[in-house]
């Protein structure tokens, strides 16, 4: 049991665990956290599921924590791992299943006063046309070789197919696309649960989010993003849906034999592994590819029929109903990046579960419109609070891989929350707040209630005061679609 | 393993602070087995059915009973989510890493809540005195 006296404090916001805390650790573990986050944290597994994930093979660094963490299985949630390429493992369990859950925004130049009165009949067409709930089929359903080109291209197919602009790919993380996706590496379960569901929201976490921005901190950076005070921007958070469900699922298993054959002892079975340079490691990281490339595009065919339903909504009633992309970033993704590890450059495999990158200014990795500035991390919030737009440091690739926190992170359990919150009232207090609520379900609504959370302000002041990433606006919600 | 009374379900939703888990137990690896997936459907809050019966026979093979387990558990999963199958009559035998059985059962209209996968979260089959108990975590 992990407690108070495992951790050095390093700062008000930054705490270690050593590696000798525990006998098998190949690492010491960094938390950023402030230490009432801490000491809340420790009601839970994460810690010991942190270090559980200090003890993967051909680790460096330390295991990193975010403030947003909370237990998840195997690996925590907020946890990144990187792993050197000579005898370093990948881990399916340390993504998670939802292989490339992430988020994007998007900001018209239409001010919210003007838009005020059309807000319902925008939450409306959203959560009729935007496919979400359980199991939901999407907008597209794809053949077997449309199926493989989504998975080898990414947003590239949407593109080729209409539903994006180019300015949409260069301002998503690695273009919408990562290379070397091989489907045949994906098994028949997989193809037949994604085929049907391009284009779909899902349940759980994921949203869609009308909100306006509230608040400039830094207006240089807010200028390149395209944000101005007042503006109504869209925020889409989804992933790979069942197809990569599938994947993780199936690498979980087949991996249960990999750590035998490579001889891989662990202390949790969901952490199972296989060196980045055996034939069971690259298979999977080919078939995540295919998950991760899936979701970009799943995000990008989103966003087209909500542009759709924008301009429809606001012709003649704003000058430009236009939605411009600022960033898609991925949170649940393993990626190959150059770090500085005791003054060397290396390259590794990061592990970013519940975790986005927060590249600084000048880093080859973001796109030309952000190399002054740093790329954009997008903090969603619950659903009444505010969301933040923060933007990539040096600091962060030096502390945390280039990492930084991926929400307001869990603070009470979903059954906890149902217990304790009504939806029917949740949407009504929402609603009192001007937070207009549409989903296919009340029951689960309770479940993301805002209580549920922890406070993403909170969050947000851990990573600032870190220095893992800078403020450059705050966003209010007043439309919120979930599944 | 959690101490308190056992309700006769078979299984009780215990803490987790972002997924779904249950502590399920049985007298012997069948009515684990089962007991599990009628936990696991009680999470997803499955409403609304067709009439028609379904039927299909099973037939798994694994490394060990957690791998049994979390198959089993992730072929019902996939035939609610692909096929819209909920299965109220399951009849198992298990011998050592081989599951064979039949599945009966109806079309589902709306079910409310996402499993996204069974994991193997410090997954064991514990054998007690009475019976056999597993703390299994649902990624939702």
């Amino acid at each position: 049991m992990v407690t108070m006296n495992d951790f050095h404090k390093i700062t008000g916001f930054e705490w270690e665990i050593p590696r000798k805390t525990r006998k098998d650790l190949r690492v010491g573990i960094h938390v950023f956290a402030s230490q009432e986050m801490l000491l809340k944290g420790l009601k839970d597994r994460s810690f010991e599921q942190a270090m559980n994930a200090a003890t993967l093979p051909g680790l460096v660094g330390e295991v990193v924590v975010m403030p947003d963490f909370h237990q998840g299985y195997g690996f925590p949630i907020g946890g990144v791992a990187a792993t050197q390429l000579s005898n370093g493992v990948i881990s399916p369990g340390a993504i998670g299943y939802d292989i490339n859950c992430g988020v994007r925004l998007l900001v018209s130049s239409i001010q919210f006063e003007q838009a005020r009165s059309q807000i319902e009949i925008l939450a409306n067409r959203l959560f009729q046309e935007c496919p979400s709930g359980v199991g939901a089929k999407g907008t597209i359903s794809l053949t077997k070789t449309e199926m493989d080109q989504v998975c080898r291209e990414g947003s590239r197919w949407a593109f080729k197919h209409g539903f994006a602009t180019q300015e949409d790919l260069e301002l998503t993380e690695d273009s919408g696309c990562l290379e070397d996706a091989d489907p045949l590496k994906v098994s028949v379960n997989a193809h037949e649960r994604g085929k049907t569901q391009l284009g779909s929201l899902g349940s759980g976490n994921h949203f869609l989010e009308v909100d306006v921005v509230e608040e400039i901190f830094d207006k240089r950076t807010a200028e390149a993003m395209g944000l101005n005070t007042g503006s109504v921007c869209l925020m889409i958070h989804c992933g790979s849906r069942g197809f990569g469900h599938q994947i993780c699922t199936d690498y979980v298993h087949d991996f249960q034999m990999a750590i035998q054959k490579y001889r891989i002892q662990l202390p949790d079975r969901e952490l199972v592994c296989a060196p980045l340079n055996s034939p069971e490691g690259q298979a999977y990281i080919a078939a995540m590819r295919c998950a991760a490339n899936f979701a970009f595009c799943n995000r990008q065919i989103l966003a087209n029929s909500a542009r759709s339903i924008f301009r429809s909504v606001f012709n003649g009633k704003a000058c430009n109903p236009d939605l411009l992309m600022v960033y898609d970033l991925a949170h649940n993704m393993a990626k190959f990046e150059n770090h500085i590890i005791e003054n060397k450059q290396i390259r590794v495999c990061v592990h970013r579960k519940g975790a986005t990158r927060s590249f600084g200014p000048g880093s080859g990795d973001i796109p030309d419109r952000y190399q002054e500035t740093g790329q954009p991390v997008l903090v969603p919030g619950s659903m009444g609070s505010s969301s933040w737009v923060l933007v990539g440091t040096q600091t962060a690739m030096i502390k945390s891989f280039g990492s930084c926190c991926h929400g307001a992170g869990r603070a009470l359990s979903r059954s906890q929350a149902k217990r304790e919150i009504s939806g029917s009232e949740l949407r009504s207090r929402l609603q009192g707040k001007g937070i207009f609520i549409k989903t296919g379900s009340l029951s689960s609504l309770s479940e993301e209630a805002p209580e549920a959370y922890k406070e993403v302000d909170e969050v947000v002041q851990c990573v600032i005061e870190s220095g893992l990433a800078k403020k450059v606006a705050r966003l209010r919600p007043v439309a919120v679609i979930k599944g | 393993m959690m101490d308190f009374i056992k309700p006769s379900s078979g299984y009780i939703e215990i803490p987790h602070t972002a997924d779904r888990a249950l502590l399920v137990w049985g007298k012997d690896a069948e009515t684990l087995f089962i007991n599990a997936a009628k936990g696991m459907y009680s999470l997803l809050l499955i409403h609304d059915f067709e009439d028609e019966m379904i039927e299909r026979v099973i037939n798994i093979r694994e490394f060990d009973q957690e791998s049994l387990l979390v198959s089993f558990l992730s072929l019902l999963l996939l035939e609610l989510e692909e096929k819209k199958l909920f299965y109220d009559q399951i009849s198992i035998q298990i011998k050592g890493k081989n599951l064979k059985g039949q599945l009966i059962g109806k079309k589902v209209k709306n079910v409310d809540r996402e499993i996204k996968a069974i994991t193997y979260n410090n997954l064991k089959i514990q054998n007690t005195k009475n019976g056999n108990e597993v703390e299994i975590v649902f990624d939702v």
